[in-house]
C-alpha cells in the first residue's frame, strides 16, 4: 500500500473521508468511529479493527474484495462501507459517490506500509 | 428545540476561540464534508435522507473527533439532554425483565433492511455484557453484569438507568451509546422493560 497525496484533490478527499468517519447521524448517532476508533473493540463475538491506527486500517483494507462465506458472495471494499452504514442506520451510500471516495482514500491511505492481501476469505 | 439553543453558539465559539488558520480550515471542511454526505445517499425503506440531519449534540460530538468535547461543551450538552427525558406518568420505572431481556438481544429494528412493523430492539448484548449466560456479547461498552446486585434497587438508581437508557447523553456528553427513548427507538414500556432487566433482583443481569 502505498497511497500518495500529492494532489491537492487527494489532500482534500483524505480530510473530507476523515470528517465523514467522525460524522455522526440516524437515529442510533452512530459513526464510523463509534465502533472503529479503538484498539482490541468487539461487536458480539466480532473483532472491530481500528480503523484510525494503521495496524487495523491494514488488515481490513488490504483484504477487500473477499468472498464471504456466510453470504456465498464476493463482496468489495466500497460494498463493506454500504453495509456499515446500513447498520448504522443511514439511508443507502450510492456506490462511487464522493463520500464512498473519500472514506476509501481515507481508509486507504491509512493502511500505507501494508502488502495488498486481496483476495481473502472471509466469515 | 430550546435546550439546544446554546449549543449552536457554543460550538462557534469553540472554533472562533482557537483562532488559527486550521480552525477556520476545519470548518469549511465539515461543511465540505456534509454537503458530500449528502449528496451521496439515497433514501432506502425506513431511511430518507433526514437521517443526514444533525442535531445540535451529533454536531458537536462529530467535531469533538472521537475525544471527549471541551468541559464546557460537555456541560451544555449534558445539560440539554438532561431536559429531554420524560419519566412515565405512572412513576413506574421496572417493568418485565423477560421482556427486558428479548429487547437487549434484538438487533432489528431502524436499518434501511428491516420491516418497518418489525420489532425495534436495543441489541444491548452488541456492545455490553448483561446476563452470564449470554457469552455473545460485545465490548464498546462496559460490562453490566450484577448491575443492579452491586448498585441496588432504590428510586435514585432506578430514575438514573431509566434517564441513562432515555438519553444517554444527559450524563456523558458524546457517548457511543444510542439515546434510546429521545430518538424514538424504544418505547416506554420498553425502556421499563430493559430497566428491569438491569435492576429487578430475579433478572438474570443479577444472579
Amino acid at each position: 500500500m502505498n497511497v500518495p497525496m500529492r494532489h491537492a484533490k487527494e489532500a482534500e478527499a483524505y480530510r473530507i473521508g476523515e470528517k465523514l468517519f467522525f460524522f455522526r447521524g440516524g437515529t442510533h448517532d452512530f459513526a464510523c468511529a463509534t465502533c472503529h476508533s479503538e484498539e482490541s473493540k468487539r461487536i458480539r463475538l466480532q473483532d472491530l479493527p481500528n480503523l484510525m491506527a494503521a495496524e487495523g486500517a491494514q488488515k481490513a483494507y488490504t483484504t477487500w474484495p473477499a468472498y464471504r462465506v456466510s453470504q456465498g458472495e464476493l463482496r468489495t471494499f466500497e460494498w463493506r462501507l454500504y453495509d456499515c452504514f446500513r447498520q448504522q442506520r443511514f439511508p443507502e451510500l450510492v456506490f462511487g459517490s464522493d463520500a464512498a471516495i473519500a472514506l476509501t482514500m481515507y481508509l486507504a491511505r491509512n493502511a500505507n506500509g501494508a502488502a495488498f492481501d486481496a483476495p481473502a476469505i472471509k466469515r | 428545540m430550546r435546550p439546544y439553543a446554546g449549543l449552536g453558539l457554543l460550538v462557534v465559539t469553540a472554533i472562533v476561540g482557537a483562532g488559527c488558520a486550521t480552525a477556520v480550515d476545519e470548518s469549511e471542511t465539515a461543511a465540505k464534508a456534509t454537503a458530500v454526505l449528502k449528496a451521496s445517499f439515497k433514501p432506502a425503506g425506513q431511511a430518507g435522507l433526514d437521517r443526514l440531519d444533525q442535531d445540535e449534540t451529533q454536531r458537536a460530538c462529530s467535531a469533538a473527533a472521537g475525544k471527549a468535547p471541551a468541559k464546557d461543551v460537555a456541560a451544555v450538552i449534558e445539560q440539554a439532554n438532561l431536559a429531554t427525558i420524560r419519566y412515565p406518568a405512572d412513576g413506574k420505572l421496572i417493568g418485565d425483565w423477560k421482556n427486558g431481556e428479548r429487547i437487549a438481544q434484538e438487533g432489528r429494528g431502524k436499518q434501511f433492511s428491516d420491516d418497518p412493523k418489525g420489532p425495534v430492539g436495543a441489541n444491548c448484548y452488541a456492545c455490553h455484557q448483561l446476563s452470564k449466560a449470554e457469552l455473545s456479547f460485545g465490548t464498546i461498552g462496559p460490562s453490566l453484569y450484577q448491575y443492579g446486585k452491586l448498585r441496588g434497587n432504590g428510586v435514585e438508581v432506578q430514575r438514573y438507568t431509566f434517564g441513562k437508557i432515555y438519553n444517554s447523553e444527559a450524563f456523558t456528553a458524546c457517548s457511543n451509546m444510542p439515546r434510546f427513548g429521545h430518538k424514538g427507538i424504544l418505547s416506554e414500556q420498553q425502556i421499563k422493560d430493559v430497566t428491569a432487566l438491569l435492576l429487578d433482583p430475579a433478572s438474570p443481569v443479577n444472579q
